[in-house]
């Protein structure tokens, strides 16, 4: 081997604690030790400040939230109390006033006329929105 | 780890922690958000009822109206608008003047 040569060795942290006098440099590897020591702990903080973060975030989203839905929830009470009393009070006689109507209208033509402008059915005045239930398709013709 | 260096170990519980309570609020978000949505849902079908509920009441102002427009040349549908007379009431239609007994001639 030609001594001339310089060192191959592409490793440079065994050229920083290449022993000088055939020992390790105990003050590199310290100040190593140190260094790492402290990015552990800068990296520790910096996920505790990180997770600590997304924590406030997500707990101020979740009460936004949580206001959000008891507000639907009073709208949804404020709406089934109002449905609820058209239901009981006002579907029986809107009912029976245009029972009484259809009736009167039997008895008087020119009434009906004026009736007829309003397909009055049965049910028509509830408040479901549910859709219509299909007819059946006719049957076909026989010949 | 914790006997050299107590600060990083102090730094792992508390990022443990704060893991924890990620989650915990995390499960909590859902939930909530989970409740609104199932809130809202019944809302809209709430209102669409509600627009059910607003129309009737249009239709039944109107036919209301009407009956009481005709009553005006036939009085026989008088009969028919007594007994609602209240609910008509409630509608907006005003009850009808009863009309004063025409005075007696000689």
């Amino acid at each position: 081997m030609n001594s001339d040569l310089p060192d191959p060795s592409p490793n440079p942290a065994a050229a920083t604690f290449a022993p000088a006098s055939g020992e390790p440099n105990l003050a590199n590897l310290d100040t190593s030790v140190c260094d790492l020591r402290f990015q552990v702990q800068l990296i520790l903080a910096s996920m505790v400040l990180l997770l600590l973060t997304a924590a406030v975030f997500l707990w101020y989203q979740e009460r936004l939230v949580r206001i959000q839905a008891l507000e639907l929830n009073r709208a949804s009470e404020e709406l089934k109390r109002v449905v609820g009393d058209y239901e009981t009070n006002s579907v029986p006689w809107m009912n029976r006033f245009s029972t009484d109507l259809v009736n009167f209208a039997q008895a008087h033509p020119d009434y009906a006329q004026i009736l007829a402008r309003y397909t009055i059915s049965t049910n028509a005045l509830r408040a479901t929105n549910a859709p219509p239930t299909p007819t059946p398709p006719a049957p076909p013709a026989n010949r | 780890m914790s006997k050299k260096f107590p600060l990083a170990g102090v730094l792992a519980v508390l990022m443990i922690a704060c893991l924890f309570a990620n989650m915990w609020i995390c499960y909590r978000y859902v939930r909530s958000l989970h409740a609104a949505q199932l809130k809202q849902i019944e809302v809209a079908r709430l209102q669409g009822m509600l627009v059910m509920v607003n129309r009737n009441r249009a239709i039944v102002t109107a036919l209301a109206n009407d009956a009481i427009e005709y009553s005006k040349r036939n009085p026989a549908m008088e009969t028919v608008l007594q007994p609602f007379a209240a609910q008509l009431q409630q509608l907006g239609f005003r009850p009808r003047q009863a009309t004063p007994p025409a005075p007696a001639t000689r």
